[in-house]
């Protein structure tokens, strides 16, 4: 299990992170997510013990993370690259030696991972021969060529294309089910939603949102409705310009729309009855991730004057 | 940890064809540079025939001064005729009777001005030969006047006599001779090792650590392994690349010494050297030349100040591209980088500028600075070692202050390598650097 715990992390007077706390389990995936600025590459440098907190402190299965656990971490960063000078096999085989391998089972790792990936014919290649996205495969070899008990991916699928996207999101799954603890740290919601099981938000440095995933959705209700029906919808207009709903679509019977505030499930259920002459689909819904990204990091800054980076 | 990176920072560009071209290439380029130099220098001046010697008519001057001209130009110098005039001796340059025409001044006058001589050709002769030219008639202008005036060569030649003057330090514990000037010529040619070192290879250091930034890989590499070891890491890899193309260059500069001596190879010439060296070995003249060679150098001392210009030759090495190391981290881009590399060179010249402050004093102060100083240490202690006036404690305190300064500037270096080496698309602000060293 990976704790990190109240950690914070200055850079001269900006505050980068600000007594972030969480937790990622074995055989979990957990979404780092946060707007830009908002201290996940300082935190995850934290993790790797690229940098050191000013205070906290990061745990890796109850041991501090220092040089000995370094070695039980895959880091894939989200600026990344690959020597030009040499070879995949060469790379491969030297991040795993740092990691601790010997030559020989880092030699062995290298290539079975090369051919876990697809990328074996590759081996002798230096990246330059490589396409944008044949160089991402051989970044995710990198992270992966030690078997690390904690593996992070900071953006993986930027780039790639959906075959390998997909053929990633499967070794990911994989590692996961294999009881490896991953952070993954994304823009992209959908992909979040898809792999993650718990997320951590974080913004201006803090920790917004944290936990299970399907429970930090609960938490914020069943706040998204569908409907259709036969009739006139200006009634869900009237409710939209009195700011108790969001309409999102609406057309030819067929409406979305977003409850706010002061407007629950049950009421709108009862206009709409009242209102149409015939409604024949009605379904509430949980928010998405883009939805509750939004909402959260919104009210965030709403709320805080000077954001950190 | 530090031998993997060690082994792969060295492989990695000992693999590169780009290595080997420079490494190939730069004997053979000194050695093209080498012939090409000889060939023009050597000009394309006629010849005569096989002798190869250049074919002079002259005018003026009389049957001693010719005679002199001969016996002082040497081999190089074939003086065929006297012109008759100057237009006879012009036309038979023209014609390719001659390959030139040397006009001499009138050897009697001596009139306090510089006397001219002329020469008229069709083809240039090269400098070298104009040179010795030169030399052959003012020698045999001197000779003929000397002869004029009655003075023998011999009392011309004991004028002449450049006058020693050894300098003796008188301590407590007896009479030693300063050997200041020596001492700085060598701290001067090892400051000038230091420096062409220093520019070379740690150039190297900043290039390898700016590709470990540019290439993106900084981050990942350092999730690894502390960014100290990975800087010495890549300064170890500079020292060792440098060391295999010196002794690649040791390697082929001998392959190629042995060729040439091999095609030159005269048996005569050989047993011409043979007889000389022997002769040389039995002469008293030699014997008490030897022994002053011996008591002059003080071989302990040489073998003393040798020794420490090779272990010191390393740590000015540690010393100096820790700070290319330093400055690689602030820069992705060599374009970027090209004034930081004058930042890199500055101690390297500082260390030149004292010893040839040490040379021009013939020792002294700056010397003597310079054997403390730790950017020039390395260079100056031996050299004050080889002149034996460092006391035994000046000896232990120049190494305890290239230690200390070794240790501090790795350090700080190790700091800002750390510091800038994650910081992407931009150069580090002095903030920054502040930062860096003493916030972060």
């Amino acid at each position: 299990m990976l704790e990190v715990q109240r950690v914070t992390k200055r850079y001269g007077r900006k505050l980068a992170v600000d007594g972030v706390s969480f937790v990622a389990k074995p055989g979990r995936v957990l979404g780092l997510l946060g707007p830009n600025g908002a201290g996940k590459t300082s935190t995850l440098r934290m993790i790797t013990n690229i940098t050191l907190p000013d205070s906290g402190e990061v745990r890796l299965d109850g041991q501090r993370v220092g040089r000995q656990a370094q070695r039980r971490i895959g880091y894939m960063p989200e600026d990344r690259g690959l020597y030009r000078q040499a070879s995949v096999i060469d790379q491969l085989v030297y991040l795993a030696r740092l990691k601790g391998l010997s030559a020989r089972a880092a030699a062995q790792a290298a290539n079975d991972w090369l051919a876990v990936l697809e990328a074996s014919d590759w081996r002798r290649k230096r990246p330059r021969e490589l396409s944008r996205g044949m160089q991402q495969k051989v970044q995710f070899a990198l992270a992966l060529v030690h078997a690390p008990r904690l593996l992070i991916l900071d953006e993986p699928f930027s780039g790639l294309d959906p075959l390998n996207s997909a053929l990633m999101e499967r070794v990911i799954r994989q590692r996961k089910e294999a009881g490896t603890i991953v952070i993954f740290a994304s823009h992209r919601m959908e992909q979040v939603e898809d792999l993650c099981d718990e997320i951590c938000l974080l913004a201006n440095g803090r920790v917004l949102l944290e936990g299970d995933l399907a429970e930090v959705k609960r938490r914020f209700g069943r706040n998204t409705v569908k409907l259709e029906f036969a009739g006139d919808d200006s009634f869900l207009q009237r409710l939209a310009d009195a700011g108790r709903v969001q309409l999102l679509r609406c057309a030819e019977g067929r409406a979305e729309v977003r409850l706010l505030d002061g407007c629950s499930s049950a009421e709108l259920l009862d206009i709409a009855r009242s209102q149409t002459s015939d409604l024949h689909h009605y379904s509430a819904s949980y928010p998405t991730l883009r939805e509750i990204f939004v909402a959260a990091v919104g009210k965030a800054e709403d709320t805080s004057p000077q954001p950190a980076g | 940890m530090l031998r993997i990176i060690l082994l792969s920072e060295y492989l990695r560009t000992v693999k590169t064809k780009a290595y080997w071209l420079v490494t190939l290439l730069t004997p053979l380029f000194f050695l093209f540079a080498g012939a090409a130099f000889a060939f023009f220098a050597a000009g394309d001046s006629p010849s005569d025939g096989d002798s190869g010697a250049y074919r002079l008519a002259v005018l003026g001057g009389d049957e001693q001064t010719l005679a002199a001209l001969g016996e002082a130009a040497g081999q190089d110098f074939r003086f065929l005729s006297s012109a008759d005039n100057l237009e006879g001796g012009k036309q038979a340059v023209l014609d390719g009777g001659v390959d030139a025409l040397l006009v001499l001044p009138d050897t009697a006058a001596v009139d306090g001005e510089a006397p001219a001589a002329r020469l008229h050709v069709r083809k240039a002769p090269s400098l070298l030969q104009r040179s010795r030219l030169q030399n052959a008639i003012a020698n045999a202008l001197r000779d003929v006047r000397l002869a004029a005036f009655d003075l023998p060569p011999a009392v011309y030649a004991a004028m002449e006599e450049r006058v020693e003057l050894a300098v003796v330090h008188l301590t407590d514990e007896g009479e030693r001779r300063a050997g200041g000037r020596r001492a700085a010529v060598l701290g001067c040619v090892i400051a000038l090792v230091l420096m062409v070192v220093t520019v070379m290879y740690g150039g190297n250091v900043m290039q390898m650590v700016m590709e470990e930034k540019s290439s993106r890989m900084a981050e990942i590499i350092v999730s690894s392994v502390r960014p100290f070891e990975l800087m010495l890491g890549k300064i170890l890899a500079a020292a060792l690349l440098g060391a295999t193309q010196l002794l690649v260059w040791a390697v082929v500069g001998s392959l190629f010494l042995g060729i040439a001596l091999a095609l030159a190879a005269d048996p005569d010439a050989v047993a011409e050297l043979a007889e000389a060296a022997k002769a040389f070995q039995t002469s008293g003249d030699a014997k008490a030349g030897a022994a002053t060679v011996t008591s002059n150098l003080q071989l302990p001392r040489l073998i003393a100040a040798a020794a420490l210009a090779l272990v010191l030759l390393p740590v000015a090495f540690l010393l100096h591209a820790s700070i290319f190391a330093a400055l690689g981290a602030m820069f992705e881009q060599t374009t970027t980088a090209q004034n930081a590399i004058l930042v890199g060179l500055l101690p390297a010249i500082g260390s030149i500028t004292l010893a040839g402050a040490a040379v021009m004093q013939e020792g002294g102060r700056a010397l003597v600075f310079g054997s403390f100083f730790p950017f020039s240490s390395p260079a100056m202690l031996p050299a004050r070692v080889l002149a034996g006036d460092m006391p035994a404690w000046q000896v232990v305190l120049s190494l305890a202050l290239l230690a200390a300064s070794t240790f501090a500037t790795v350090w700080l270096a190790g700091r800002v390598f750390r510091g800038s080496l994650l910081m992407l698309g931009k150069v580090p602000t002095f903030r920054d650097l502040r930062i860096i060293l003493f916030e972060s």
